[in-house]
């Protein structure tokens, strides 16, 4: 996943300690993907023991100061060079489908529905926090939210027409 | 801000009398943003053009700020609209021979009023067509068009904002910016805003959602209710 | 920003061969308006200036029943205190000593003035000065006896006198302008009185006195006082008055340019209202989006208001331009047909222009008065979403349509002049109906002609009846105009031949200075080639009051038998007073009947007269009175014969009569009048006319032509996604072209048919009318017919053309797209 990469972003901005990255990291979510401590540790030792990070020194309060190295500068921009490709089967969903109709799984229609009302849920918090970060200025979360709505409004479509099927 | 009760509109088609609306109970605070939504054909235009007073009902009272409209002549609700009421409708309805400028002024002018220098431009500048004053509609994309429409609703600060499937032909990009303008207002100048729509998307900007059906009102959420996205997925199509 | 004109001008403008069209529909019914008004003003204030100049500033004329009589009758008569001013004169024959082929060319009417600087007869000098005692000329005897002031001019027998001063023709002096009409005219020249007198060896012999009364006498009174100072006297005394009618017969053009006004003005009314009323129903949605955004229903009424008074404004500023030089140009050919002399005169602009543009403003808001009313009641939201009441409203409106038309025909069938124009309105209202009818026939005609494209043609008819209907109308009453116009000024020579062959009274008549003898009318009878002569008598200035109050005078003409005039009417009672029979014409200005008792001033002083008949006649066009010869000699107070009417055996006999009279009685001699010159004449007049009326005739149909126009280019903007649709799937450009001209022949041809009957109609009921002129018999000539068909159809067919070429024109991929 790309906690890591995130992380190397955020160090190619500037030298922090754990507790900043974790912070840093939420606040470029939008608080939308919270990160545990631990989480942070064992990625950032991962990070270090791959010589794409290092640990110069500690700051005043002695907390472990993290640098990105040459190396890990490079894993970063090749990450961002790197074109996504898109899975048929990223999606759970499509999997609890293709599972559901294999067992002939009665409560098929009812599956679909909540898939759509939690779908539906997402669309509103969305919106709701649209037009709550507008005039705030942060243009790339607003992208980010146009298209989870474009792909929500996809998938909406979809569930409504295996619903019919 | 607006009080519905007991509406009732019937149509006369030749000898027969078809009820559209079936007794309407309905009010909007001030400030809010209500959405309509419903089936086809359930009423929901009939019942905004009543509240914008392009017609009367049958029987039943509308009240705007306290003063029952359905009492009032043509010409007295036509002085009302001018005044209180920005309308927007789902195709747009620009004048043809008049200018992108002269279509916006439009409601100040028909109010004897002239537009406060700058005002225009400010609001071209908000839904981001600055510079399109002297061009006229159709030279505009629909898209355009629709944010004239907007500009046009607005410009005389109406408390009451109607708009009738805004977005309605409008392609989700386009209609997703018209939207967030809506929404824009809705914010900085505490418009009421009541739009009718089918869109589900459009309907996640409202902070209550009326369900219509063959005249009635069936069903309303607010956005705290647990059950609003059970609400909108069984509605929406 | 939005308030200003500009907004106003787009509108109007926004269908550009649309408003062009109908630009130049009410520049041409303001501009033939114009045209008319101006010229009717104009000759009626020649005619006025002209009587006010005949009648100068004199209040009173004394005259004889004999020629002469002698000043000093006069004398102890005139009371120094009731005259302020006094001028005798003698009016005498005479020849100019200057060469020509025959010696009728140099036959001069003398007038001797007592005084050359009274301030009751009014020259209207060129050279010279009037107030010096000489000859005084006009400028038509200075160019044909080649003189100029100074110079001096001889008399036969007379002597000769130097040229004092030299006038423009006009109400006093005339002269003939060529020396083929001095044939039959003679030259007028002014001379002091003594002089003529010495000339002709009339000592104190005077024709006549006028006098001017002292200011503040009750003139009725004098009038009185003066007739009883006369009774028993060969003399009398009438009041001069300002009359020309006997002389001029111009109601019946009045009456016509009064039509073609009316209707030209009617006929572009029609074609803004079209305009108007199409232009707001296409703007349905626009009008109703406006109401939305808060425009009231008179704010919708305030705006349509100002493009209509755009324009209006346009059109009329344009149409009074043109309509100025219309009225110049119709007043010139006026002028050359019906006075034959050549006068100045000021052409009268103001009053038919502030008319003009009173109406070419306020006729186009009439138009659109229903169409405006409608706009302001636009309902919002039937109106934006497409639908519209239009149907529901026109099957009621018809049926008031049909109500009214059918009132208005019986109306139009009342036999009155202008009842008539009720008829049209009648064929306007009906003709929707008439165009069903008409089109069951020319509807499978076009078939048979233009096949698929033909029966396309006729059903896009249909979704624009009512317009489509209104443009036929139009052309109908353009068409109908022409028939009557062209079938009256077809029959109205030969009527009025008939006329003045049936009552002219003879085929020569002459007038004498004296009166003539038993014994030299019996000489004349017994002249080569001359059948029979009778003499009789003319009562010159007899004047009676209007029923506004108006003095007016005529002549009474005595007679015998009545080969002088046709009666039209006539009563059996009998009266106390003597019987009178009064000229049409007259009869119509005394706002008298038959069997009534008139009063008129006569030489035998206040006398009441019966009238016994009402006839038609040549002399004086009408305006004039009969009455027997003893009625004449004994209660007119007028025992003598001045005129004699002479038949001849044939034609070639006449130049013998006319060398015969002149030989026995060419010095005393003052006219001689030939019926045939006098039919020639009038003639010769109407053909003057015939030209100016066929050329209004052709504008007035023009009008109607564009009309269709217009009409066509509303239906085919209507239908450009149609043609479009057409077009993409196949049709040619040609094949649009055609169709769209078919179209038009359908409009037009209905017009035409419709037209040429209810012209029919029109000449009938002329034919029966008692109203109209008696000369107009039904006929409908040949000729008339086919201008009218004809002219109707190349109107038409050009009035077509631009529209079927634009139509064509229309571009597959635009037209689809358009809204
Ligand atoms: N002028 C009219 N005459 C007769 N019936 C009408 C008229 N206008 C609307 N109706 C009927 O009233 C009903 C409600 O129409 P309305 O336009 O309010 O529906 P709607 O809810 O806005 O539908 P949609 O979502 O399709 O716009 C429809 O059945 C329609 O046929
Ligand atoms: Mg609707």
């Amino acid at each position: 996943m790309s906690v890591k990469h995130s992380l190397l972003a955020l160090l190619y901005e500037k030298s922090r300690h754990g507790y900043e990255l974790k912070t840093g990291f939420e606040e470029m979510v939008q608080g939308m993907w919270p990160l545990n401590a631990g989480q942070v540790y064992t990625t950032l030792d991962r990070l270090e023991r791959d010589s794409l990070v290092e640990t110069p020194g500690h700051d005043k309060k002695d907390r472990k100061l993290y640098t990105i190295t040459t190396a890990g500068k490079e894993e970063l921009w090749t990450w961002l060079e790197d074109p996504v490709g898109r899975s048929l089967f990223k999606d759970e969903f499509y999997f609890k489908f293709l599972c559901a109709n294999q067992v002939s799984y009665e409560n098929r229609q009812s599956m679909i529905r909540n898939q759509k009302e939690t779908m539906i849920k997402d669309v509103l918090h969305l919106t709701h926090l649209k037009k709550q970060m507008m005039g705030s200025g942060n243009e790339t979360m607003k992208l980010l939210i146009e298209g989870a709505l474009l792909h929500l409004e996809a998938d909406i479509k979809w569930l409504d027409m295996i619903a019919d099927s | 801000m607006i009080n519905v009760s007991e509406l009732k509109k019937e149509y006369k088609t030749g000898k027969e009398t078809v009820p559209v609306l079936k007794g309407v109970d309905f009010s909007v605070k001030e400030g809010e943003f209500v959405c309509i939504i419903g089936p086809s054909g359930s009423g929901k235009t009939t019942l905004l053009h009543l509240l914008g007073g392009l017609d009367t009902p049958s029987s039943g009272s509308i009240q705007l700020d306290g003063t029952d409209i359905t009492s009032k002549s043509e010409k007295m609700r036509t002085l009302i609209r001018r005044k209180d009421i920005g309308l927007i409708f789902q195709n747009y309805q620009l004048l043809p021979t008049l200018t992108i400028y002269e279509n916006i002024v439009f409601p100040l002018h028909a109010d004897g009023k002239k537009a406060p220098s700058g005002k225009v431009e400010e609001l071209l500048e908000a839904v981001d067509l600055a510079g399109y004053e002297k061009r006229f509609p159709n030279e505009l994309s629909g898209g355009q068009q629709q944010r004239v429409a907007i500009a046009r609703a607005l410009i005389h600060e109406p408390s009451i904002l109607l708009a009738d499937e805004p977005t309605g032909n409008l392609d989700r990009q386009r209609s997703s910016d018209i939207l967030d303008l809506l929404a824009t207002f809705h914010q900085e100048r505490k418009q009421t805003i009541v739009m009718v729509t089918h869109d589900m998307f459009a309907a996640g900007y409202a902070d209550r959602i009326v369900l219509f059906k063959d005249g009635v009102i069936e069903a309303e959420v607010t956005r705290e209710d647990e059950d609003y996205a059970k609400f909108l997925s069984r509605f929406m199509a | 920003m939005l308030s200003s004109f500009r907004v106003s001008w787009r509108n109007i403008t926004r269908h550009k061969k649309r408003f062009l069209f109908t630009l130049i529909a009410i520049v041409l019914g303001v501009s033939v308006m114009t045209g008319m008004l101006i010229a009717k003003s104009t000759f009626a204030n020649i005619m006025d200036e002209q009587e006010r100049i005949a009648a100068g500033n004199a209040d009173f004329r004394i005259q004889g029943t004999k020629a002469f009589f002698s000043s000093n009758e006069l004398e102890g008569l005139l009371d120094q205190d009731q005259v302020k001013e006094g001028l005798a004169t003698l009016t005498k024959q005479g020849l100019a000593d200057i060469e020509t082929d025959s010696p009728e060319q140099a036959t001069v009417k003398f007038t001797g003035l007592s005084d050359f600087q009274n301030g009751m007869i009014e020259l209207p000098v060129k050279e010279g000065d009037v107030t010096e005692e000489g000859l005084i000329i006009t400028e038509n005897a200075a160019a044909l006896w080649g003189k100029e002031v100074g110079d001096l001019v001889s008399f036969q027998n007379m002597g000769s006198l130097k040229i004092t001063a030299i006038v423009n023709e006009g109400g006093i002096l005339n002269s003939p302008k060529t020396m083929e009409a001095a044939q039959f005219r003679d030259f007028e020249a002014i001379v002091p009185l003594d002089i003529l007198q010495e000339w002709s060896g009339m000592n104190r012999q005077i024709t006549e006195y006028r006098f001017q009364a002292e200011e503040g006498l009750d003139q009725q009174a004098l009038l009185t006082d003066y007739q009883n100072a006369l009774a028993g006297t060969d003399l009398f005394v009438q009041p001069i008055v300002a009359d020309t009618k006997a002389y001029n017969d111009v109601e019946g053009m009045y009456f016509v340019f009064d039509l073609i006004a009316i209707l030209s003005i009617f006929i572009s009314a029609f074609i803004a209202f079209n305009m108007i009323n199409t232009s707001i129903l296409e703007r349905n949605n626009e009008i109703a989006i406006m109401k939305s955004l808060g425009y009231t229903g008179r704010n919708v009424i305030q705006l349509i208001f100002k493009e209509i008074l755009f324009l209006a404004s346009i059109g009329t500023v344009l149409g009074l331009g043109i309509g100025v030089w219309l009225g110049i140009v119709v007043q010139d050919v006026l002028i050359s047909a019906i006075v034959t002399q050549n006068i100045t005169y000021q052409v009268e602009i103001l009053m038919p222009v502030i008319i003009s543009a009173a109406v070419g403003i306020v006729f186009p808001f009439l138009a659109a008065a229903m169409p405006l009313y409608k706009a302001g009641k636009t309902p919002i939201l039937e109106a934006m979403s497409g639908h519209s009441r239009e149907i529901t409203l026109a099957n009621k409106f018809n049926l008031v349509r049909v109500i009214l038309g059918v009132a208005c025909t019986a109306v139009g069938l009342i036999d009155n002049v202008w009842a008539f124009l009720f008829l049209f309105i009648g064929l306007v209202l009906l003709f929707p109906l008439w165009m069903k009818l008409i089109q069951l026939v020319t509807g499978p005609m076009l078939r048979v002609l233009f096949g698929f494209l033909g029966k396309q043609a006729a059903r896009s008819l249909k979704q624009f009846e009512k317009r489509n209907a209104n443009t036929a109308a139009m052309l109908a009453i353009g068409v109908s105009l022409a028939l009557f116009m062209s079938a009256a000024l077809e029959t109205l020579p030969e009527g009025m031949e008939k006329d003045i062959r049936a009552t002219f009274g003879g085929d020569i008549i002459a007038e004498k200075e004296t009166a003539w003898e038993d014994s030299e009318i019996d000489a004349i009878r017994n002249m080569e080639g001359i059948e029979s002569a009778d003499a009789y008598a003319e009562v010159p200035n007899v004047t009676w009051y209007s029923p506004s109050g108006e003095l007016r005078e005529f002549s009474i003409l005595s007679f015998e038998d009545s080969s002088m005039f046709e009666l039209i009417e006539v009563t059996d009672q009998t009266s106390d007073s003597p019987p009178i029979y009064i000229g049409d014409r007259a009869l119509a200005e005394m706002g008298a009947a038959v069997g009534d008792v008139f009063t008129f001033h006569t030489p035998a002083g206040e006398t009441d007269f019966f009238i016994k008949g009402v006839v038609q006649t040549a002399h004086y066009s009408g305006y004039a009175g009969f009455a027997e010869d003893a009625i004449v000699r004994e209660s007119l107070n007028w025992p003598l014969n001045y005129h004699v009417a002479i038949d001849v055996a044939d034609e070639e006999s006449v130049p013998m009569a006319l060398a015969g009279l002149r030989v026995n009685y060419g010095e005393s001699i003052e006219t001689i009048d030939l019926m045939e010159l006098n039919i020639e004449q009038a003639k010769s007049g109407l053909s003057g006319m015939n030209d100016l009326m066929v050329g209004l005739l052709i504008l007035v149909i023009a009008i109607s032509a564009i009309g269709i126009s217009n009409t066509l280019f509303m239906n085919t903007l209507e239908r450009t996604k149609e043609l479009g649709t057409m077009r993409a799937l196949g049709f040619t450009k040609s094949q649009v072209r055609i169709m769209i001209i078919a179209e038009g022949l359908l409009i037009g041809i209905t017009g035409v048919i419709a037209g040429t009957l209810y012209g029919i109609l029109v000449i009938y009921l002329n034919s029966v009318s008692d109203q109209a002129p008696a000369f107009l018999d039904f006929s409908i000539p040949r000729s008339s017919l086919v201008i009218a068909v004809a002219g109707g159809i190349v109107f038409t067919l050009l009035a077509s053309w631009i529209p079927s070429h634009s139509a064509s024109q229309i571009s597959i991929k635009e037209a689809i797209n358009y809204e």
